[in-house]
């Protein structure tokens, strides 16, 4: 059962992961400002398909043209 | 004009014909174009390793087959190169990086397997922005490629040293790989013709992935004509890739034939011939009314729900090449370019939501292009706003005055065709104020290349910017 512990835990595993990759106070601002523009783009995507979120399709993970006797 | 630079000039359609007529020389042929490497690859750029012997030797053992009564088809004989990151047996197939810079596949990518089989001779290894992931081609670790318009400019990229080269006449055609814009946006730039075929048309098997969802190679050549004969020989299924199609590969050379007459081309409201140089304006307009001229019937479409897509296309593009580069990236950063590591790094952050809303809105994309193409057979964009940037450009300002970084600003028309997984063709279509070439996207219906090609020929037939070469 997942109790804030637990969740915490998991945060930090994943910060964890993210510390592998030994970013230092240069690499982290060159990641913040990539990051500035993708994330708030990423967020558009977000806000955009939020709307379709109870009548809107969910992913193909293949295109329909692909084994379409297999899918 | 010498000799060699006369051989160099054909296209890769007229090569093949004269040496199956036993007209001209496959050995001559290559050493014309291994001569014209040498000569102006040093302003380009555009090969990372030239295979000199291994091309001649090739090139023998084409001229005997075919004397031999041996021929294999159009491409036998022909000089070709492949973008760095297909795998070739026995050569190093970098990705333009130094994190794979000792690979040495044992085996060939299965398009370079089949560009054997059809007799095409392997002239070299092409540049290539490092690992695909970047618009320019302006290599760390192998150099900058250069526009051969304009050495001064980019010929953009990923596939930018397949674009210079072909453009520059260093090779009869050129494979590039397009997981965002690498095939078309380096095709417009350098004034050739690009596909972009639909996704699981051609397979993927032994390339340097970028983004699994996205990626596809596809031909850059002189002419349309050129890359029918290229994908004809390359496409189909592969068991090697799951993600290839059972759908069948129809002779293009037919549907090259058919012209114009009838065929049914979108231009899409506010957003064909909307913030564009306006060069690049007048350029898409004539090509419009060359193609209703020759019998196109030209409608205009609406088009919703565009505007999250070079976001979406962006969160995909960064999302599943962070998966892929996981473990290099913890284990030797230092060996990747500054751009491609903050990419990179960047992708870390990403929620698994994002990467799927992003995937969902392709659904709805998707589904809007297969309704619009049940009433016209193609929809034609600029390939990019503007013309190629100056080499080491990072932003562009757009004709609104808007400044974006680089991979954003090109990806306004390139983006779509990716996410929906569509096929796409650049077509060369004129040359703007500034004397850089200007190209045309017309996307089409999945796995009906060949209605692009016949379009895209038909123009060719009636204009002749396909002809027009760089002063090198």
């Amino acid at each position: 059962m997942a109790d804030e512990r637990t969740v915490d835990e998991v945060m930090v595993e994943q910060l964890a992961r993210l510390a592998e990759l030994e970013l230092d106070a240069e690499r982290r601002a060159i990641v913040a400002e990539t990051l500035d523009g993708l994330l708030s783009e990423a967020n558009a995507v977000n806000r955009f398909m939020d709307a379709r979120r109870e009548v809107g399709p969910g992913v193909r993970y293949h295109h329909p043209d692909i084994h379409e006797d297999e899918w | 004009m010498s000799v060699a630079a006369d051989l160099t000039s054909m296209s890769l359609a007229e090569a093949g014909d004269r040496i199956a007529a036993g007209e001209l020389s496959p050995v001559e042929l290559v050493e014309a174009t291994l001569s014209r490497i040498e000569e102006v690859d040093p302003q380009l750029n555009s090969y990372i390793h030239v295979s000199g012997e291994q091309a001649l030797a090739a090139a023998r053992a084409a001229e005997g087959a075919i004397a031999a009564g041996y021929h294999l088809g159009p491409l036998h004989g022909t000089p070709i190169a492949l973008k760095d990151n297909v795998s070739v047996r026995g050569q190093v197939s970098s990705a333009g990086s130094k994190v794979l810079q000792d690979f040495v596949p044992d085996e060939d990518a299965t398009i370079a397997a089949r560009f054997r089989a059809a007799g095409a001779v392997f002239v070299g290894r092409l540049n290539m922005h490092e690992l695909a992931y970047g618009v320019t081609t302006n290599n760390p670790h192998y150099g900058a490629a250069r526009n051969p318009w304009d050495t001064g400019r980019t010929p953009g990229g990923s596939s930018g040293g397949s674009g210079a080269a072909v453009a520059a006449r260093l090779c009869a055609g050129a494979i590039g790989t397009d997981t965002g814009c690498s095939v078309r946006l380096p095709a417009a730039f350098t004034g050739i013709a690009g596909l972009r075929p639909t996704i699981g048309r051609v397979s993927n098997y032994g390339i340097t992935p970028l983004a699994w969802t996205l990626d596809t190679a596809g031909p850059m050549c002189r002419t349309v004509e050129d890359c029918a004969l290229m994908l004809a020989a390359i496409a189909g299924f592969d068991p090697a890739d799951r993600q290839t199609a059972t759908v069948p590969v129809p002779d293009y050379r037919p549907e090259l034939a058919r012209g114009l007459e009838g065929v049914r081309v979108a231009v899409v409201e506010d957003f064909t011939l909307t913030g564009l140089q306006a060069g690049v304006e007048a350029a898409i307009a004539a090509a419009i009314a060359e193609l209703e001229a020759g019998g196109a019937q030209i409608r205009e479409v609406p088009l919703v729900n565009l505007g999250p897509s070079i976001s979406a296309l962006m969160t995909v593009d960064v999302a599943e090449p962070a998966a892929y580069h996981a473990a290099w990236l913890r284990e030797r950063p230092e060996d990747y370019g500054d751009d491609v590591r903050a990419l990179l790094e960047a992708g870390e952050l990403y929620l698994a939501s994002h990467y799927i809303q992003a995937q969902r809105y392709r659904t709805v994309l998707r589904d809007q292009f297969d309704e619009v193409l049940r009433d016209v057979d193609a929809i034609l964009t600029p390939s990019v706003p503007f013309t190629a940037p100056e080499v080491g450009a990072t932003e562009v300002t757009l004709e609104s005055g808007e400044t974006l970084d680089i991979i954003s600003a090109v990806m306004r028309y390139n983006a779509i065709p990716p996410l929906v997984g569509l096929p796409a063709l650049s077509v060369p279509c004129g040359f703007a104020e500034d004397g850089l070439p200007v190209g045309m996207q017309l996307i089409g219906r999945a796995f009906d290349e060949g209605t692009l090609f016949r379009i895209g020929h038909g123009y060719e037939r009636a204009t002749d910017w396909h002809q027009r070469a760089p002063s090198l």
